[in-house]
């Protein structure tokens, strides 16, 4: 198709300049891309021919024709269209033409090189760049993530897949002991319900064994109602921490214990000085009846030295035993030290406990013969050790070889032992039961058992009856609520191993064993008062939240165990 | 005497900014010690994310009450200084609601695009305050327009005069104003180069003649050579009048810049304020999908 422009030139429009152009459509315009170049004319005119004149369709600008605004319509023979400085009418098109225009200038001409002098002449809008990225954030990070919701497969199928899916929601790193392929890639495996914060049995679930503050049977619960596990431990924090470790943790309730009803002796405590937290109570073991006759209790009572003593049936004094002029390791030849009775458990807390066997035998042998040194009294059991005496010497005094060989001998005398008959008038039976009496009477009433031991004549006729060794219960978690690392303790002020050890518990100078060298707050406020010395302390530092005598939480919080179908689940209060 | 926005009033929002600023970090550092550590899900981070959502939501306004000349809710200067002051403000706001905690997710995505948003911003405040006086330097009083109009004359001129050269010399003048390049992309009117090009005589493509410099050189170098006077006073005249159009030229390519480098921000500026609209909405709704 062939169209013909006729170009009005010069000064006056006196001239005319024709050109040909050839395609289905012709197009005018001052943009780049029209086939007539008019400068200035800020948009495109499309000519199509038709049979009564031209079709025309204005891109982004109006045009006028017989004094109307318009786009589209049709420039009949005859008829002018008003452009941005230009007129445009048709003329009779010559052999070959299909179309003829005649261009009139008729405003001032503006220079135009068909280049965009506006920033938003180009390719780039605003809107458009804004409505690009608002649907492509909007797809990426919320719609297709959001389909995750309505169906485990699609999720499953997300997060399987380079597509976005809810992992863009998270919040923050999870801690290491979550951070499992279980939890990590599957956020329902606590987020439940969407909109509604991660329930109990989300956490009880694998957190069987957890236990409350306290036990409720004892302890009223209502303090506790409506605190869920992520009140206190919230995940997708960063430094990873699930543990609250501020004070507010106890102390939101414990700064207020005159509140409380039914809770005898439980102090305020607002921090770790002297003037906020009252002094520690000891968890003493106290024996009930005559001697510890019906069994221990342990006993909570602040400690008062001037009153309080421990009573654990044992005759010991430390002073002897650390002082190396008296007493001195079998092996070494030593003088002792703490750590050759007290070893240190794994908690870092408490101690092994000591035994006859492992820590006094080498010196206090159970020797009851002094003809027959190796053999021992067995320990722990009255009645066997009697019996033992017994079979010993019967055995020896119905031994016709042995009793002559004794015969010969003269009585024994060793310092802190018993003097032993070598002879005796009578039979074997009564000779030997003679001398196992005498030998208890001994033991139980001179040196022997009654070293170490607490022994009650009865004053009973039968050897078995005549005597009752009290027994021996030392305590060995003074604070059974609180917390303490000897490890990090054996360092302390610079001073190291015994030293570390005597600056809180005072062994060289105590002469007894109902001694108490458990110290107290004030020696530890020595170095921990809030913000005086040392490094403060919290009360997480030394106490925990989750009792051992707490209730059992899934029972408490009524969450189904996880092997029942459908758990984890939390069912309504009262269900 | 004409005062910027940023001091208006007395630099009353500075003031109302420093004083949010230094509110906000005593509200984050509230948080030591406390029972979580610092971030978006303590009360004082569910406090700082409702003041920066509020914040982004009001300073997104400021695009609607600018075209609402009929409002009377403060002058547009005011806001404008409120949004410039506040905006910087936010900055801080949402870096401590966040507790500079980043990640690959549509948090982080938010604050991002806030941060894109506000240092577009930055930029945009310190092109609104050099570039104008550059631009009306440049435009010496005269509007675009006036300046095309007379780029118009000048070449309407070079087309009458150069009719009355030889057809070689005819060809290449007006190859010259037709490959006249001005404008174009939007990477072509911000480095103003000068893509204009001409065509030799017995050559079919163009060459490159930025600053009409091959066409002046052409022109005076047949100055010397030219044999009637008359030829060489219509040489001496094409020269002058593409001496001039050269320097129109650069004052046009000058002035499409410093209007592109005033309004190139906004590209930015705008449609990464939509899209953080539309992230901090999904922000703000997946932590309570998720709760």
């Amino acid at each position: 198709m062939y169209f013909l422009v006729r170009k009005l030139t010069g000064r006056s429009g006196g001239e005319a300049l024709e050109t040909e152009y050839q395609g289905d459509v012709l197009t005018l315009g001052g943009v780049a891309g029209a086939m007539v170049n008019l400068p200035g004319v800020p948009g495109l005119l499309e000519l199509t021919p038709d049979a009564s004149g031209a079709r025309f369709n204005a891109r982004r600008m109006d045009v006028g024709l017989g004094g109307e605004v318009t786009r589209k319509g049709l420039l009949a023979p005859g008829e002018s269209l008003q452009l941005p400085g230009f007129e445009l009418s048709l003329f009779a098109p010559p052999q070959g033409f299909e179309l003829a225009l005649q261009l009139k200038q008729t405003g001032a001409s503006k220079a135009s090189y068909g280049g965009a002098m506006e920033l938003s002449a180009t390719a780039w809008s605003v809107r458009g760049v804004s409505w690009t990225l608002a649907l492509l954030v909007l797809v990426t990070c919320l719609l297709i993530p959001l389909a995750g919701l309505f169906s485990s497969d699609v999720a499953q199928t997300l997060r399987a897949t380079p597509l976005p899916d809810d992992g863009l929601w998270l919040s923050g790193p999870l801690i290491a002991a979550h951070d499992t392929s279980d939890i990590a890639d599957d956020c329902q495996a606590c987020h439940t319900q969407a909109f509604v914060m991660v329930e109990d049995g989300a956490c009880l679930a694998c957190h069987r064994g957890m236990t409350e503050h306290v036990d409720i049977a004892v302890h009223p619960a209502e303090a506790f109602a409506g605190v869920r596990c992520a009140t206190c431990h919230r995940e997708h924090n960063e430094p990873q921490q699930m543990v609250r470790s501020d004070n507010g943790l106890c102390v939101d309730c414990h700064a207020d214990t005159a509140q409380w009803s039914g809770v005898e002796d439980m102090l305020p405590v607002h921090r770790f000085t002297a003037a906020d937290h009252p002094e520690f109570k000891f968890g003493l073991l106290t024996p009930q009846g005559p001697g510890g006759a019906y069994g221990w209790e342990v006993e909570r009572v602040r400690p008062d030295l001037s009153t309080l003593n421990e009573r654990s049936n044992l005759k010991f004094t430390h002073e002897v035993h650390l002082d190396p002029e008296k007493v001195r390791a079998e092996a070494s030849g030593e003088g002792l030290v703490c750590a050759s009775c007290h070893t240190l458990k794994d908690d870092g807390e408490h101690f092994e406990p000591v035994s006859m066997d492992q820590h006094c035998r080498s010196c206090h042998t159970l020797s009851f013969d002094i003809f027959d040194p190796d053999i021992e009294l067995p320990h722990g059991d009255l009645r066997a050790a009697i019996v033992a005496m017994e079979a010993h010497f019967i055995r020896e005094f119905t031994d016709p070889a042995l009793r002559k060989e004794r015969e010969g001998q003269k009585p024994r005398r060793v310092p802190g032992k018993r003097d032993a008959a070598a002879s005796c008038e009578g039979n074997g039976l009564d000779c030997g039961r003679a001398e196992a009496l005498k030998e208890a009477e001994y033991q139980f009433a001179n040196t022997g058992c009654i070293t170490c031991h607490v022994v009650v004549d009865t004053g009973a006729r039968d050897i078995n009856d005549r005597w009752r060794v009290q027994p021996i219960r030392i305590t060995d978690d003074w604070y059974p609520h609180g917390r303490f690392d000897h490890t990090s303790h054996l360092i302390l002020d610079g001073k190291f191993g015994e030293e570390a050890c005597e600056s809180c518990h005072q062994a060289h100078k105590s002469t007894e064993s109902t001694d108490i060298l458990i110290p107290g707050r004030d020696n530890c406020l020595t170095c921990h008062a809030d913000g005086v010395t040392g490094p403060a302390l919290g009360c997480i530092d030394c106490h925990i939240f989750h009792t051992e005598t707490g209730s059992v939480s899934a029972a408490v919080r009524k969450v189904r165990p996880a092997s029942e179908p459908g758990a984890p689940e939390t069912r309504p209060e009262g269900d | 005497m004409h005062v910027s926005f940023l001091a208006w009033r007395g630099y009353r929002y500075g003031k109302w900014a420093l004083i949010l600023a230094f509110a906000c970090l005593l509200l984050y550092l509230s948080q030591i010690g406390a029972a979580q550590p610092p971030n978006g899900g303590t009360w004082q981070g569910y406090v700082l994310g409702t003041l920066g959502a509020l914040l982004i939501v009001w300073l997104s306004l400021l695009g609607i009450r600018k075209r609402s000349y009929a409002s009377t809710r403060g002058s547009v200067e005011g806001w404008t200084s409120a949004h410039v002051y506040l905006g910087a403000a936010l900055l801080l706001v949402a870096t401590l609601h966040s507790d500079a905690q980043l990640g690959w997710n549509v948090h982080t995505l938010a604050y991002a695009l806030m941060c894109l948003v506000i240092f577009s911003g930055f930029y945009g405040l310190y092109v609104y305050m050099h570039l104008p006086g550059r631009l009306a330097d440049n435009s010496a009083g005269k509007a675009r327009d006036v300046w095309l109009e007379e780029l118009a004359e000048l070449d309407n001129h070079i087309r009458d005069e150069v009719k009355s050269c030889d057809a070689e010399l005819q060809a290449m003048a007006l190859s010259a104003l037709e490959l006249t390049r001005l404008g174009g992309s939007a990477r072509q009117q911000l480095s103003a180069r000068d893509y204009s090009g001409l065509v030799r005589p017995g050559q079919s493509r163009a060459v490159a003649n930025p600053g009409q410099a091959v066409i002046l050189g052409e022109l005076s170098s047949r100055i010397p050579d030219s044999r009637k006077q008359s030829e060489a006073e219509v040489l001496n005249e094409l020269l002058s009048l593409f001496g001039r159009r050269q320097l129109i030229l650069q004052r046009l390519r000058k002035d499409i810049q410093y209007k592109a480098l005033l309004k190139i921000w906004l590209w930015v500026h705008i449609p990464l304020t939509v899209g953080l609209l539309v992230a901090l909405s999904i922000h703000i709704l997946s932590v309570f999908i998720y709760w």
